[in-house]
């Protein structure tokens, strides 16, 4: 830069550098504040011990089982409410419709083998949004435990 | 001679801006290995998943699990889990980072390592599907 600068004369047009500095530092401030309050975003859930209590709670008639039951391939999977069959768009209206007059906020959530992590995340959220508290996962060792 | 004890002001602006860069490509330096988290729509926030003591699992899309940062099974998942419980006074709640694209097989699997160690807290880490608003 230096050299065009002395061929054409000593007071060229120049840029001032000094507000650019101050945005760019400006500008690198910000970004590392933005990267490093990266908040964490979850949703809860409990695997049911494989106690006494437990099993008297998923044996009851009145527990509620969600299950995402995996389809052909391609489609989404299908999720039941206790057997019968829901559409994905209706499922909260139903949840909210069971626990609006129930005291005890639980549902369990069981999914087969084959299904997408994302739909039974998407269950899990749904049930919360619903009313639901507390969201037990069925896991493979339950499969035969009754519903 | 005042020449000589100038900053060179491009130079450092060349600097800040490389540095600009970089801070705009790497999206998040704190998680190395990343799983494409499902999206939800209606995430809650979970500030104790930040601290740097609490037990992450990672489920990756073709079911490769992580405790931590180190790969592992899991039917080991059991031990490791009960060695953090009992070297630190850490939260007795696993966090489960699971690519949503993973098969929930491979998530069922870490869930029974989890109960096995007997924990019964989980929390599954999503994105949330639209940050701005909060309706359904």
């Amino acid at each position: 830069m230096s050299f065009s600068m002395a061929g054409k004369g000593a007071r060229g047009p120049e840029i001032n550098v000094t507000p650019l500095i101050d945005v760019l530092l400006t500008l690198i401030i910000v970004f590392m504040v933005v990267v490093s309050m990266d908040k964490e975003e979850g949703e809860t859930a409990q695997i049911p011990q494989p106690d006494q209590k437990q099993k008297q709670d998923i044996s009851q008639p009145s527990a509620v089982v969600i299950q995402v039951v995996a389809a052909n391939e391609d489609q989404p999977p299908t999720v039941k409410i206790n057997h019968d069959e829901v559409r994905w768009e209706d499922l909260e209206r139903r949840l909210a419709e069971i626990y609006l007059k129930r005291a005890e906020k639980v549902v369990f959530v069981r999914g087969d083998a084959d299904v997408d992590f994302q739909y039974v995340a998407d269950v899990i959220d749904v049930a919360h949004h619903a009313g639901v508290k507390r969201v037990g996962l069925l896991t493979m060792d339950r499969e035969v435990a009754g519903e | 001679m005042k020449l000589f004890c100038n900053i060179d002001p491009s130079a450092l602006a060349a600097v800040g801006f490389v540095l600009l860069v970089v801070m705009m490509i790497v999206p998040q330096p704190h998680h190395g290995y990343g799983p494409d988290l499902p999206r939800v729509s209606h995430a809650v926030s979970m500030s104790g998943a930040e601290r740097e003591d609490v037990i992450v699992i990672a489920v990756m899309r073709d079911g490769v699990v992580y405790f931590g940062s180190d790969r592992t099974s899991p039917t080991q998942l059991p031990s490791k889990i009960l060695d953090r419980l009992r070297d630190h006074a850490v939260e007795p709640r696993v966090y489960i980072r699971a690519d949503r694209r993973a098969f929930y097989f491979n998530v069922k699997e870490v869930l029974d390592g989890v109960r096995s160690a007997g924990i019964k807290r989980v929390a599954f880490l999503v994105d949330q599907r639209r940050p701005l608003t909060h309706g359904p």
